[in-house]
């Protein structure tokens, strides 16, 4: 596995990569379909809460499990809140749950394996037997794990979720270090006199980003999944919060009398889990030109 | 053989520490004191003082831990704060409906799985492929706890042909392993197609079809065989997280899993059920991968255990 010489092996004239990259990435119909879906989320999340005509928490007893109607396009849930403005309110905050805990978990990891493949020795013996014991645990039982340390809601969920997915950026970019610190021109670099800081930050660090983001965007989706189960099991984001996960889990107590209700949660979170999913993999195919499928 | 399996179980102690230091730190890192947690606020000092010296805490933190370790060999992990039973029992009570609805959800995945890879990369081009793969992807992106509510609403209340929740017969097992299962017959499914891609490009498989086997036999004799090796690897990966899915499947189903007990347990701060829980699950993660480690050699002859 030497990823690393992927982005050596781009092609690509060094003035337009990003063109490069785009082009790539276009020609693969699945990854453009996932792309548009995502797009189409994240400007749901930004701009559709201001299009709303209800308010995502506004209770009205009268109007409880309604069907749908014009007024409410999607029905009202069991406390009489429009279903639509609350999907709406909640792909801001799942999408925000992927993203931030993929951010902690960057923060987490990536200094981790960086040390660890940089420094090897001891650094390198510490930090993988933490991951190679983290790991012994699924991520989802972590999570919990975390969250009965630090308590639920949501900035702890996008902690406990970080948290769980630290050990695999970790690991990630430790075995793309080891590979591209043995490049010629880190020894050059090394060779005029450049620190370690710099060595990591401007000559090693850049040309092991290609597997990180795709595995990143991977990862969002991924942790929108274990975020979403955290507010499942009322451990992650709490009511009347409009998190999907924690939506679903009260829709289950009428899932008897009213089971679209549990439906369209866990609908959104399958489309944009597969939105994620979909830009990854082209991107994966785009990044990698010697990667066959 | 049995040399290999010696050196793996002592690679493993380390590990296995690392594990048992981990389940002990969780008891230690509750920001403030986990004592008046426990007991309450208000309660009285010779209260306090009794749940100190039952916990240990009232020890230096290395003593503590050497008794905790030498307590968890014996398998003593304490008692469980909800019910006053021990930890041990608690866990053990509920540990066969987990390994059940894991076994299960794994047998369907892999059996499943492997057989829409292989018939897909053999495929490779059609139809059947483009929906295998479609349908793989979806497998992988769906909640399982809405996939399990959806498969209730249809198979439970709308045909009736399966019982809503709880435990019991086989009835009781189908729907939640289906739900368990999808993720990892995803995975499966695509990793054995590409497997078995690139195995049919080797020579070996083309020296089986000129000296004119049946397509089946090239398939299933030289092909798949080979190409199970990578999944292997990949199939103890997944029933490890098989066992933090069956969590939220067990919830769904009201299974008195593992699962179930540890979401109850951090909704009562039932720490010492919390961390009796991490130690056994991690454990088991552990003998998964000396499992796939060993059963490499059974499969694939050319790995020596030297």
């Amino acid at each position: 596995m030497s990823v690393s010489s992927a982005a050596a092996a781009l092609p690509a004239p060094a003035h337009r990569p990003w063109r490069m990259l785009w082009l790539r990435f276009a020609r693969y119909r699945a990854a453009q379909v996932g792309l548009a879906v995502t797009a189409l989320l994240i400007a749901a999340a930004v701009v559709g809460p201001w299009l709303m005509r209800h308010d995502p928490l506004a209770v009205n007893p009268v109007k409880r499990l309604l069907p749908p109607s014009r007024e409410h396009v999607l029905g009202t849930d069991e406390l009489g809140r429009d279903l639509l403005t609350r999907l709406v309110y909640g792909a801001r905050i799942s999408l925000r749950l992927g993203f931030i805990s993929v951010g902690i978990a960057l923060l987490l990891g990536l200094p981790a394996g960086l040390a660890s493949g940089y420094y090897r020795g001891w650094v390198d013996l510490f930090f993988m037997r933490a991951v190679e014991v983290i790991q012994c645990l699924p991520p989802l039982l972590l999570a919990i794990v975390v969250v009965s340390v630090i308590g639920t809601g949501l900035v702890n969920a996008m902690i406990a979720v970080g948290i769980s997915q630290a050990p695999t950026f970790a690991r990630l970019i430790r075995g793309q270090v080891l590979v591209v610190r043995e490049m010629d021109y880190v020894e050059a670099a090394r060779a005029v006199g450049a620190r370690d800081a710099l060595l990591m930050r401007r000559h090693i660090l850049p040309n092991c980003l290609a597997p990180l983001i795709v595995q990143a965007t991977l990862q969002v989706a991924t942790a929108l999944l274990t975020a979403a189960s955290l507010g499942f099991l009322g451990l992650g984001a709490q009511p009347p919060d409009p998190e999907w996960g924690a939506m679903l889990s009260r829709a289950r107590q009428f899932l008897r009398t009213a089971p679209m209700v549990a439906t369209y949660p866990g609908l959104a979170i399958l489309v944009t889990v597969l939105g994620l999913n979909l830009v990854g993999d082209g991107l994966r195919d785009a990044l990698d030109p010697r990667l066959k499928r | 053989m049995l040399i290999y399996v010696a050196r793996r179980l002592v690679v493993l102690l380390p590990t296995a520490l690392g594990v048992l230091v981990l389940a002990f730190v969780i008891l230690r890192i509750i920001p403030g004191d986990p004592v008046s947690l426990l007991v309450g606020e208000g309660a009285p000092p010779e209260h306090a003082a009794r749940m100190r010296r039952q916990l240990g805490l009232d020890q230096p933190v290395h003593v503590q831990f050497v008794r905790f370790a030498a307590a968890a060999l014996r398998l003593d992990l304490g008692r469980s704060l909800n019910s006053n039973n021990p930890v041990t029992e608690e866990i053990f009570s509920r540990y066969p409906h987990t390994l059940e609805l894991v076994g299960a959800a794994t047998v369907i995945a892999v059996a499943a799985g492997t057989a829409a890879g292989a018939v897909s990369a053999v495929r490779a081009g059609t139809a059947a492929e483009s929906v295998v793969m479609i349908l793989a992807l979806v497998g992988l992106c769906t909640p399982h706890f809405w996939l399990g509510l959806m498969l209730i609403v249809l198979f439970a209340i709308k045909l009736n042909w399966f019982p809503v929740a709880g435990v019991g017969g086989v009835a009781y097992l189908v729907l939640p392993a289906l739900t368990l299962s999808t993720s990892f017959l995803g995975i499966m499914a695509r990793q054995t197609r590409s497997a078995v891609l690139d195995v049919l490009a080797e020579d070996y498989v083309r020296t089986a079809r000129a000296k004119g086997l049946a397509e089946w036999t090239v398939v299933s004799r030289h092909a798949l065989r080979n190409a199970l090796i990578p999944v292997v690897t990949i199939m103890g990966l997944q029933v490890g997280r098989l066992l933090g899915g069956s969590v939220v499947t067990e919830v769904v189903f009201n299974r008195p899993g593992l699962g179930r007990l540890v979401v109850q347990a951090v909704g009562q701060r039932d720490y010492p059920v919390v961390q009796g829980v991490v130690f056994f699950v991690a454990l088991t993660v552990l003998l998964i991968n000396l499992v796939v480690d060993v059963s490499y050699g059974l499969i694939n002859p050319r790995v020596r255990y030297a």
